[in-house]
């Protein structure tokens, strides 16, 4: 069996002199044992299996079909107790941080006034909801939903690369990714702790019955998807299942009296909670864009009543918006009196001037980000892009330098991923998915993207790429 | 002056609609340079109505209505006290410089900064271009020395350039069309207004409010927008580029935003395919009473609602179905 090991960066199965990690090395020896042929039969299977399920997401702008199989790796991702537990204990304090910076924004903008970020930023993000200034969510939670993307730099440590404060998406595949390998290769969980994953639809469900407006028993909880047609919608619908909760669109809920209501075979039910997976753009035509028909009229009035909560709490983008990103290791400490746990990646932002001519510059070896974008669109990666590409998209940046930051390429891990009979390297990141409730829980897991091409460093699935199944190994007892 | 101001609002629907919702900022504020002492709102169909201050203070009550009906009539009746401006002001501050005004890496070093800043924005239907920076430069507004002589040199440009017409602008128009029409309403000049003032790095808002006209025979009183400008000496200063006066006590203030945006009287949506009609109007008189008594109170019209569409409105074999999606309507 072939094994290429990375030659840039750090090797999530490798060390530097070649020697295979502690973590992998059962994994290695049971995949060694497995002959070519049988790897192409369980392949296989897992293919059909993948499209029985329809697991699947879709490809905004491609002409042909609208569903697509999400690739899967079946070479998994570990990572032990121990690294765990830092990045566990990195995440809970961002999370933690970003909900106080939330409640600040939203009440007496003293982290304004304090210059701890500039003020003129937040009153240009588009996430920044005027309407809501003064609006305080349940318990101060404004993310009960986060997924905070996370990278290995050169020496492996796990590294900030984006938090994902609205609707993140990508926790179905986790839970599927793991039922899927189980039921392919069940050999590969034999000498392995590895701490479970489903219980999420559970944890969240906790998670939301404790965000219920104040005196419901019971409360009810629905996920509100923009429908069919939305690329996760596979997602919706699965949680919706998992958690046995009710899976409307914008036109099954009605406000009457202030209060939200879903049409049901049995009549009218109160809604108390909304898992909303539309951005808020589109939840409510009377406060946000009129022309929306994927929303609910006067659902920000209810919730600004107290009488539904919705997750997340609308104008949290604030908190992940890429200019405001820079800041975070400020806003950490500003309101934990704590230094960040978790690094983040060097920033530049084309607000401040100097830094814009930076960009300016050094286009080639940046990747610069729009700060209100996502998914991989509108950005450029420098030095991957030609010199066209380059100039082009100088153009743009220097229509409105401020809607951009720059961050230098990181030469991020690569992992082993089955390509061609062969275990070459491959980039990855991960993505981990943390829960606000009474605590703040971080599930053991995450979704590990992969970028399927060689030498490529985009792994967002809707760039081609795909995705593996992330194990956290339970602490060995002593 | 006290004035006693009713505006009548009434929204007709050719077919029964299934669902409203609607906002209305419409209450005339308290502040320093006026008092509201009377404010009486009468909504039908009868609803619930809640009332709630927004993120600039202004007012707002919001109601549903989500049984079928045909009409909705708003009566708002307002006696607002607006105290008397000394009718001659210097304004002799210096200009913003571009240096003293760049945002970029700006320290909030005062509260005051941090609340002005949205004020500078070119946002929503003021819309920064080369054809606004080109108007900017003809009005010469680069050659003005103090806030006053831009101001004058402001309202009197704009006076002689942009003509009062209805009908050619609508509620959604942008400084972009009202230049390319050169004629339009009050709101168009409060919007480009506020366009060359920020462009000159002044701070300024749109105020939405009422304007009690004598002459009632020839131009009735009416809902009216203006502006006003921040002077670092004096504070916020009013100023009507519509007539290319400063307000007087015949200005009632309802409510203030970056622009129109912010600040409709009324905005909302209704469900169902059906086509709206809006008929407004606004009566003012000075009030003759002696002592205002406060007093804020709700009331309701008499107007129908049917739980299910009445027998003789229902379509024959029309698939509803994929009404929803089609059907909801913004209202203006």
């Amino acid at each position: 069996m072939e094994w290429t090991h990375a030659r840039l960066g750090f090797d999530e199965a490798f060390d530097a002199d070649g020697q295979v990690r502690h973590a992998y090395r059962d994994l290695i020896a049971t995949l060694e044992k497995l002959p070519t042929e049988e790897l192409r039969r369980r392949e296989q299977l897992q293919r059909v299996s993948l499209i029985n399920q329809g697991i699947t997401f879709t490809v905004y702008g491609q002409e042909e079909g609208v569903e697509r199989i999400f690739p899967f790796d079946f070479v998994p991702r570990i990572v032990t107790a121990q690294e765990w537990q830092h990045v566990e204990r990195g995440l809970i304090q961002r999370v933690t941080a970003l909900n106080l910076f939330l409640t600040d924004i939203y009440g007496d903008q003293k982290c304004l006034r304090d210059n701890v970020v500039p003020y003129d930023l937040i009153f240009r993000c588009g996430e920044y909801c005027r309407p809501l200034v003064g609006t305080r969510p349940r318990h101060d939670i404004f993310t009960h939903i986060v997924g905070t993307d996370l990278l290995r730099d050169e020496v492996g440590n796990f590294t900030v690369l984006e938090d994902n404060c609205r609707c993140p998406s990508g926790v179905s595949y986790v839970v599927e990714n793991r039922n899927l390998l189980s039921r392919v290769f069940p050999e590969f969980f034999e000498d392995h702790a590895v701490r479970p994953v489903d219980p999420y639809p559970q944890l969240l469900r906790e998670a939301l019955t404790h965000a219920a407006p104040r005196g419901r028993q019971d409360p009810v909880v629905a996920i509100l998807t923009p429908g069919l047609h939305n690329s996760a919608y596979f997602e919706h619908s699965f949680l919706a299942r998992e958690m046995g909760v009710a899976l409307v669109e914008g036109r099954d809920l009605i406000v009457e009296d202030d209060q939200v209501f879903m049409r049901t075979t049995r009549g009218k039910q109160r809604v108390d909670v909304i898992y909303r997976r539309i951005d808020d753009d589109f939840i409510d035509p009377v406060v946000f864009d009129r022309k929306s028909v994927l929303g609910v009229p006067g659902l920000v009035h209810a919730y600004q009543l107290g009488n539904v909560t919705l997750a997340n709490a609308p104008g949290a983008g604030v908190a992940d918006n890429k200019a405001i990103y820079p800041y975070v290791p400020d806003i950490v400490r500003y309101y934990l009196d704590e230094d960040i746990i978790l690094p983040q990646v060097k920033t530049w932002v084309g607000n401040r001037p100097q830094e814009a001519d930076y960009i300016r510059q050094n286009m080639a070896n940046l990747v610069v980000k729009l700060t209100d974008g996502a998914g991989g669109y509108g950005m450029l990666v420098g030095p991957a892009a030609t010199k066209q590409e380059i100039a082009h998209f100088a153009e743009i940046f220097n229509a409105r330098p401020e809607h951009y930051i720059a961050q230098p390429l990181i030469e991020f891990s690569q992992h082993p991923t089955h390509i061609n009979d062969a275990f070459e390297p491959r980039r990855v990141d991960l993505r981990p998915f943390i829960l606000y409730g009474d605590t703040i829980k971080v599930l053991p897991g995450g979704l590990t993207r992969v970028a399927m091409e060689e030498g490529s460093y985009v792994v967002n699935s809707s760039q081609g790429g795909g995705s593996k199944d992330t194990w956290i190994l339970a602490e060995q007892p002593s | 002056m006290l004035l006693e101001i009713e505006h009548h609002m009434c929204f007709t629907y050719d077919q029964f609609v299934r669902e409203s919702h609607m906002e209305l900022r419409i209450e005339p504020r308290s502040q320093t340079e006026q008092t509201l002492h009377e404010f009486h709102l009468a909504l039908g169909p009868p609803t619930r109505i809640t009332r709630h201050e927004d993120w600039m203070g202004n007012t707002v009550h919001w109601f549903s209505i989500t049984d079928y009906h045909k009409r909705i009539e708003l009566l708002i009746q307002s006696v607002v006290e607006v105290h008397p401006l000394p009718n001659v002001r210097v304004i002799d501050d210096p200009l913003p410089t571009e240096q003293a005004n760049d945002s970029s890496g700006q320290k909030a070093s005062t509260t005051d900064q941090m609340a002005l800043y949205d004020f500078t924005l070119l946002t929503g239907p003021v819309i920064d271009s080369e054809k606004l920076r080109a108007l900017h430069s003809e009005l010469n507004l680069s050659g003005c020395d103090t806030l006053g002589t831009l101001i004058t040199t402001l309202g009197e440009g704009l006076y002689s350039r942009f003509t009062y017409e209805q009908n050619v602008t609508n509620y959604a128009s942008t400084t972009e069309d009202f230049i390319k029409a050169g004629a339009g309403v009050c709101q168009d000049f409060a919007h480009i207004a506020l366009a060359m003032l920020r462009l000159s790095k002044v701070p300024c808002r749109y105020v939405s409010g009422y304007l009690h006209v004598e002459d009632q025979a020839n131009s009735p009183s009416q809902s009216h927008a203006w502006i006003e400008f921040y002077s670092p000496s004096q504070g916020w200063i009013a100023f009507d580029p519509t007539h290319n006066v400063h307000p007087n006590e015949f200005y009632a203030t309802v409510a203030y935003g970056r622009n129109y945006n912010d600040v409709p009287p009324n905005k909302g949506i209704y469900q169902g395919n059906a086509k709206e009609t809006l008929e407004a109007h606004v009566v003012t008189r000075p009030s003759a009473r002696q002592e205002p008594i406060r007093i804020r109170e709700e009331s309701y019209l008499d107007l129908p609602v049917y739980q299910e569409l009445p027998e003789s409105e229902r379509p024959m074999g029309r698939n509803t179905a994929g009404e929803a999606a089609a059907s909801q309507q913004q209202q203006q």
